[in-house]
């Protein structure tokens, strides 16, 4: 691991932290998230370059910690249907929007 | 806002960061782990959002260190994600549904865990 690697990896961590702090939506994160890992994922591009867009920002700036505090909520006031039916409607929602992001990847080279 | 919050931000993220390669390139090389490394990071950051949540931390620093940096760098929604998805493009649902079960069960099982621990161990 090469140091200037290791440097654009971190400096895209802070954008991607500060992005989601910024933002504080996890929902609105999410789908955002999802969409750019889709649209990067399928593109011809460098492996290091890879990493620092899916490791770097995408996997920073989405958090499965801030998903699962949100979901927590619903345990709390005992919404265990509404649990259930949140959590399936997200994943299902961000499959979606990923496979948007990487059939528009496709589309335009 | 303030330089300390920012300190704290960007301290947090980096360990998280750090501790997420960290177990990628482990998980790569190694064969302790039968999981992947985006079910490692998942469920640890799970136990330890159990954890800070029955500490009651109003610290607004840490708050910022813990829960936004090093906890929001350390686990990853997007790639869990991918995972999924790349499950239903190679057509391997049952092993969709497994995993899916996998994580989120996995997850709140860990979240109860750190919870329940740390509220005994503060009694």
């Amino acid at each position: 691991m090469n140091k200037k690697y290791l440097f654009n990896l971190l400096l895209t961590a802070y954008f991607a932290t500060f992005l989601r702090f910024y933002f504080d939506n996890n929902f609105f994160i999410s789908i955002i998230g999802s969409f750019l890992y889709g649209f990067f994922v399928s593109r011809s591009i460098s492996k290091s370059k890879r990493e620092i867009v899916l490791s770097g920002f995408c996997s920073c700036f989405t958090s499965f910690s801030g998903f699962v505090d949100f979901l927590y909520q619903f345990i709390i006031q005992g919404y265990y249907l509404k649990l259930f039916l949140y959590l399936n409607v997200i994943v299902i929602l961000n499959l979606i929007i990923m496979y948007i992001g990487f059939q528009l990847s496709r589309k335009f080279p | 806002m303030e330089l300390d919050s920012v300190i704290h931000i960007l301290a947090g993220s980096t360990l998280g960061l750090i501790v997420r390669m960290f177990i990628k390139s482990i998980s790569g090389r190694q064969k302790i782990f039968t999981s992947n490394n985006v079910l490692i990071v998942n469920v640890l950051a799970s136990l330890f959002l159990g954890i800070f949540v029955s500490l009651n931390i109003t610290n607004k620093n840490l708050i910022l260190f813990f829960y936004v940096g090093f906890l929001g760098c350390l686990s990853t929604f997007s790639s869990f994600i991918y995972q999924l998805f790349y499950l239903i493009q190679e057509r391997r649902y049952f092993k969709l549904m497994l995993y899916y079960t996998e994580v989120f069960v996995l997850s709140f099982s860990f979240f109860c865990l750190g919870h329940f621990f740390t509220k005994i161990w503060i009694r």
